[in-house]
C-alpha cells in the first residue's frame, strides 16, 4: 500500500511546489515590474525564477535537509509579505491616509511571519546545516552592513546616485547566499 | 579533531547515506565529520559511539 501511494504523494507534492513557485514568480515579477516601471520584463524574469525555485523545492535541495512543508511555509510567508508590500507601494502617497494606517502593520506582521518561518525552517535542519545557515546569515549581515555603509559614504564623498531602499531588501538574500557559499566551502561541501 | 568514523563505517560496510539515516543527520554532515571539517556536538558524538558500540574516545581523538 505504501509503495503504491508514494508516487501519488510525490506527484501532489511536486504540483504544489511548482504552483507555489509560479505564484511566487508572479509576485516577484509584479514587484520588480513596478520598481522598474515595466511589468512585462518583471513577469518574464519572475515566473521562470519562481518555477525554478518550485523545481528546486521539489528536489528538496540536495545539500539541505529541510522538510518540504517548512520550505512551502517560507514561500507562503514571502508571498504574503510581497503582496502587502506591493499593495502599500501601490496606495496613494498620502501620509496618514486611512488605508496606509491599516496596511503598514499588516506588512510588518507579514515580515515577522516570514522571519519566523525562516527561523523554524533553519531550526528543522540538522546540526551542521544549522551552523552553516546561521554563520551564512552572520556573514551576509556583515557584508550588507559594509555595502550599505560603503555606498552611503560614496554618496556623501563622491556623489554616488541615491538608490531605492528596496535595493537593500533585494541585496539581503544575495549577501546571505554569498555567506552560504563561503561557509559551505569551509565545511568542505 | 581526528576521528575514526570512516574506518568504523567501512568496517560495518555502510555507505555515508546509510550511516546518516541511522544517525538522523544529512549525508553532508557525515562527509564533513569524516573529512575532519566539522566536529559534531556532544549528543551526536554519543550517538555515534553508541551506534558503533564503543567509547567516544575510541571514535574521536582531540590530539
Amino acid at each position: 500500500m505504501q509503495t503504491h501511494n508514494q508516487p501519488q504523494t510525490n506527484r501532489t507534492e511536486s504540483r504544489r511546489n511548482i504552483l507555489a513557485g509560479i505564484f511566487m514568480g508572479i509576485f516577484l515579477g509584479i514587484t520588480f515590474g513596478w520598481i522598474k516601471q515595466n511589468i512585462v520584463v518583471g513577469l518574464a524574469m519572475g515566473i521562470p525564477l519562481g518555477i525554478a525555485i518550485g523545481y528546486v523545492l521539489d528536489r528538496r535541495i540536495p545539500t539541505m535537509r529541510m522538510p518540504a512543508f517548512r520550505l512551502r511555509r517560507i514561500l507562503y510567508a514571502l508571498i504574503t509579505f510581497l503582496v502587502f508590500m506591493n499593495v502599500s507601494l501601490f496606495l496613494p502617497d498620502q501620509a496618514g491616509d486611512q488605508w496606509n494606517i491599516y496596511i503598514l502593520p499588516l506588512t510588518i506582521l507579514a515580515g515577522i511571519w516570514f522571519i519566523m518561518a525562516t527561523g523554524k525552517g533553519i531550526a528543522s535542519l540538522d546540526e551542521m546545516q544549522r551552523r552553516i545557515q546561521t554563520e551564512a546569515i552572520a556573514i551576509g549581515f556583515a557584508l550588507l552592513a559594509v555595502v550599505a555603509l560603503g555606498y552611503g559614504l560614496a554618496g556623501i564623498l563622491v556623489g554616488a546616485p541615491q538608490v531605492n531602499w528596496l535595493f537593500f531588501l533585494a541585496a539581503m538574500p544575495l549577501c546571505w547566499l554569498v555567506g552560504k557559499v563561503w561557509t559551505l566551502k569551509r565545511y568542505g561541501q | 579533531m581526528k576521528n575514526r568514523l570512516r574506518l568504523l563505517r567501512v568496517e560495518k560496510d555502510w555507505t555515508q547515506t546509510e550511516l546518516a539515516e541511522r544517525l538522523d543527520v544529512s549525508r553532508q554532515t557525515i562527509h564533513a565529520i569524516e573529512n575532519e571539517k566539522y566536529d559534531p556536538s556532544l549528543p551526536l558524538a554519543f550517538k555515534i559511539a553508541r551506534l558503533f558500540e564503543c567509547k567516544i574516545e575510541d571514535v574521536f581523538d582531540p590530539q
